[in-house]
């Protein structure tokens, strides 16, 4: 089974199916890897879950839409710049009968690119009402210093 | 003062009162039917739910503004919810339970006693 099958499905989050013009929409994308050696997008790793960041001064704040998930299925990590969220949405009981389904269940991995290095002992993270928030601070050493003049 | 951004975003919200359709799951057992809902943002006590004549109305007011002002990145924002379901008459409506956990409205509704199936003994002679 590959990767993708593990993915979240059903709902919003449906495979859209590969055409050329992704690739030719995409161009502007591929000038950023080219001369940034970024991407230039806020996040990667599929669609779900819906996150926004804010910015503010040294905080960076991400909330993520995750509904019906609860914490312990929910993992979030800090790895080189990027803010990774990981985690997995059961499935209700197979046995009943469905006459609607439309919510998306399986696991998901979300990442999101963090525009400084954060203090990796101040993060703080709150789940509520089936929204994830990420609190982080900017690292001391790349806070700016004033250098007193002799 | 109000970036040029905020100005747009504030007009179309005065301009279009948004509402999002929650995506909802239905199942049926022997004995009741069950609907979740995913509402994210929405407090329990936000929560509206008439059975009425034959529908089911599912309201849930989003009383937070969406942040604009240190905004990087969007890719959702919050409003208010709406959908509204027609439900047969097998229900008991009086005996309706709802209830919220992690941004998922679920509601159980009891089937009438009279169609829940009953197992009917054979009895020898």
């Amino acid at each position: 089974m590959s990767a993708n099958n593990k993915r979240i499905h059903g709902g919003t989050t449906m495979l859209m199916p590969y055409t050329l013009l992704n690739d030719v929409f995409n161009f502007t994308n591929a000038f950023d890897v080219l001369f940034k050696g970024t991407s230039g997008k806020v996040s990667e790793g599929g669609p779900y879950p819906h996150v926004n960041v804010y910015e503010k001064g040294d905080i960076v704040k991400v909330r993520a839409l995750v509904p019906g998930i609860g914490a312990e299925s929910l993992n979030v990590e800090i790895k080189d710049n990027r803010l990774v969220i990981e985690g997995e949405r059961k499935k209700d009981p197979e046995t009943a009968k469905y006459l609607r389904r439309e919510r998306g269940y399986g696991s998901f991995r979300k990442i999101v690119a963090l525009p400084y290095p954060v203090n990796g002992e101040t993060i703080n993270a709150v789940l509520r009402d089936g929204i994830l928030t990420v609190t982080l601070e900017k690292r001391e050493d790349v806070k700016p210093r004033k250098i007193e003049i002799r | 003062m109000n970036t040029e951004r905020e100005n747009v975003y504030n007009n179309e919200r005065e301009n279009s009162r948004c509402v999002i359709t929650p995506g909802t799951d239905i199942f049926e057992t022997e004995g009741e039917y069950v609907i979740k809902a995913d509402v994210p943002g929405l407090q329990k006590e936000n929560v509206d739910i008439t059975i009425d004549n034959g529908v089911l109305e599912l309201k849930g007011k989003i009383d937070v503004e969406n942040e604009t002002h240190d905004l990087r990145a969007e890719e959702f924002r919050l409003h208010d919810y709406y959908r509204r379901f027609t439900v047969g008459d097998d229900i008991d409506t009086g005996a309706v339970k709802a209830h919220m956990e992690n941004g998922v409205l679920t509601l159980v509704l009891p089937k009438k006693e009279e169609v829940k199936p009953r197992k009917i003994e054979v009895l020898a002679h």
